[in-house]
């Protein structure tokens, strides 16, 4: 008996050991995953001058949204069916959207999110369709058309003059293949990016964007705008993101000055009190000197990140890491790293471009948060493999 | 009226036409497993005012890590079987990838939507980098598409959506494109919007790249509410619609 019980001992002592000693898969020091590179001229700037910034989020109501729509509509050119269209009724469900929809031609519509304001709104785009010659504007004519509508439908973000930039002037284009001959390559539209810059720093991330196409001799085709305004405005008075530590529990020191959680939305905020001040400052930003990530916080977050998301890899550079704000199309836009990396997976390679929050506890997460548990996560039964197919009989 | 309405939708369910949607996950990356569920979980069994008027009920059918299977020899079983299909995960010119060092070379693949050999697919997306590429990536882009080795995928199928050059996970492209899909939008048009929201420009790259579409032409005004006759197997027309 005894002898057994040593026996089992050294069993699980061995294995225990060799646990232990087993490189993790993933691990930061070299195990199992990618090989993390680090250019060698690589620097962490500063983000101790970026602040958190507000914004407000101004979702309309649905008389406002149909009042919206019709002045869209109105402005237009002529559209016949997007005009008769404005009696149909605007759906609220589901996808908690405002959605106004052409029932003879989808491609006319316009619809928002409820929850963010963004709103996207489509004319005519059937017309574009097909390979038919389209006399599409100059960029420069592009732009004034674009700035035209928005003013007249009053879509024009509060800050556009001042931050909008002009990030990419592109185009759609199409071509047929029919019986082994190609047609010719045809423009249909003129594509404009704007994204927004604060103090000479691009907003990064899927808000801050306006994005206008612009068909035959300028006609707008379609307005897609993801860019809340900043509270209240800039170079006015601003809310400013003030962290006051949490009060301290009964029978317990208080946190360090300096070193407080920042509340997690402006609601909570707002319900604490006091937090949310308003100030007038130069830059309509906050300064929380202490609540940046220390350079090697920095590095350790990309390390984990690449270990977590390219643990496939053989190995991965890090080429560049700048500063940027980034807007989730949230409720903040906030300083944030722009991470370019390189995978490489034997012969191939991938650019990859990914954002790490400066902020030690960001007013809100960086990326989408999926919001249900993943099914296939807890279906064990899943994936089905040739060998299950085969008894089920789907070769039969 | 809340009444009449639920009645409406109530009868308008009862002689619904069903559509499935399929997802197919990259077995690697967690991102590409949220990316895929952010589609596929925008459609559930309810019916939604367009469903009602259009009488096709879309809801999530199949969720699998991929296999090639799915794509090649078993695909009426797979992609074939449903009439959406959403992939996400590492891809190259016309490839997908299923897990490190596995592939689909997609002409290698049999025809989707030949309904006389069990096909039914109307719609592909590949959220994958450059699977589609366009004419500035490639003078012939339709030389896969198109019959190679007497196969070709698109026998009924009406659009493939992805991208041509890069693209960009972990974000909100399919959250987004799902939702403008559901309000009725042209399938390859709600891509194009999904994709055009979330890029940025960096360091001289794009990010996420620019959106691509191959589809059979008169199918290009398809939404998944409404939709022309599928093409004839023998179909020797492409139109590809790309960003740049």
């Amino acid at each position: 008996m005894k002898h057994r019980i040593f026996q089992i001992s050294l069993l699980a002592i061995t294995a225990l050991l060799i646990l232990g000693l087993a490189p993790r898969w993933g691990s930061a020091q070299g195990g199992g995953g990618p090989e993390v590179k680090w250019a060698a001229d690589i620097k962490i700037p500063s983000a101790q001058d970026l602040g958190v910034q507000k914004l407000i989020a101004k979702p309309l109501a649905q008389k406002d949204f149909v009042a919206l729509s019709n002045k869209i509509v109105n402005r237009v050119e002529s559209n016949a069916n997007l005009r008769k269209a404005v009696n149909l009724k605007v759906t609220k469900s589901f996808t908690n959207r405002l959605a106004w929809v052409d029932n003879v031609d989808p491609s006319n519509f316009i619809t928002q999110d409820s929850n963010s304001g963004d709103l996207l709104f489509q004319n005519q785009l059937r017309r574009y369709v097909g390979m038919a010659k389209v006399q599409v504007p100059t960029q420069q004519e592009a732009m004034n058309k674009t700035m035209k509508f928005l003013e007249d439908v009053n879509l024009l973000p509060l800050d556009f003059k001042t931050n909008a930039k002009l990030v990419h002037a592109g185009g759609l284009f199409g071509q047929d293949f029919q019986d082994g001959v190609a047609g010719e390559k045809s423009q249909k539209l003129v594509i404009l990016n704007y994204g927004r810059e604060l103090n000479g720093i691009a907003v990064q991330g899927p808000g801050s964007k306006l994005i206008a196409q612009l068909g035959d001799q300028g006609q707008i085709v379609s307005i897609e705008r993801k860019w809340n305004s900043i509270a209240p405005t800039l170079g006015g008075s601003v809310k400013m993101y003030i962290p006051t530590p949490e009060p301290p529990a009964k029978g317990q020191l208080g946190s360090a000055p300096g070193t407080s959680q920042l509340p997690g939305t402006a609601k909570e905020i707002e319900r604490r009190g006091g937090i949310l001040e308003r100030r007038t400052i130069d830059t309509g930003m906050l300064k929380l000197r202490t609540e940046y990530l220390t350079d090697s916080e920095v590095k350790n977050q990309i390390n984990k990140d690449i270990l977590s998301d390219w643990n496939t890899a053989n190995f991965v550079e890090v080429n560049s890491i700048d500063l940027v704000y980034y807007d989730r199309a949230g409720n903040f836009i906030q300083p944030a790293y722009a991470v370019a990396l390189t995978i490489h997976w034997g012969e191939d390679t991938l650019n990859f471009l990914y954002h790490v929050a400066a902020l030690r506890n960001p007013p809100e997460s960086i990326y989408e948060v999926v919001q249900s548990t993943n099914p296939l996560i807890q279906q064990s039964a899943l994936p089905l493999t040739s060998a299950q197919l085969e008894r089920a009989g789907a070769f039969d | 009226m809340v009444i009449l309405l639920f009645l409406v939708l109530q009868v308008a369910s009862s002689a619904m036409d069903y559509r499935q949607i399929g997802g197919y996950v990259y077995e690697g990356e967690h991102r590409f497993v949220d990316n895929v569920w952010n589609f596929i979980s925008q459609f559930d069994d309810g019916v939604n005012p367009w469903e009602a008027a259009s009488g096709k009920n879309w809801s999530r059918d199949q969720y699998y890590y991929c296999e090639d299977f799915q794509f090649l020899s078993a695909h009426q079983y797979r992609v074939d079987a449903e009439d959406f299909a959403y992939y996400s995960g590492h891809g190259s010119p016309y490839s997908i990838g299923m897990r490190p060092g596995e592939s689909v070379w997609l002409p290698d693949a049999p025809g989707y939507g030949d309904l006389p050999n069990g096909g039914d697919l109307e719609f592909i997306v590949f959220q994958s980098c450059a699977v589609i590429p366009a004419p500035p990536d490639r003078a012939d882009w339709w030389s896969n598409w198109w019959e190679s080795g007497g196969k070709h995928i698109f026998q009924g199928l009406h659009q493939a959506c992805g991208y041509r050059t890069n693209s960009w996970s972990g974000n909100s492209v399919s959250t987004l494109f799902g939702q403008y899909v559901k309000i009725g939008q042209p399938v390859w048009q709600a891509w194009f919007h999904a994709v055009q929201t979330q890029r940025c420009w960096h360091g001289g790259g794009v990010y996420p790249g620019y959106a691509c579409a191959v589809m059979y032409p008169p199918n290009e005004n398809d939404s998944i509410y409404y939709y022309s006759a599928d093409s004839p197997m023998d179909a020797h027309w492409l139109r590809i619609y790309w960003e740049e």
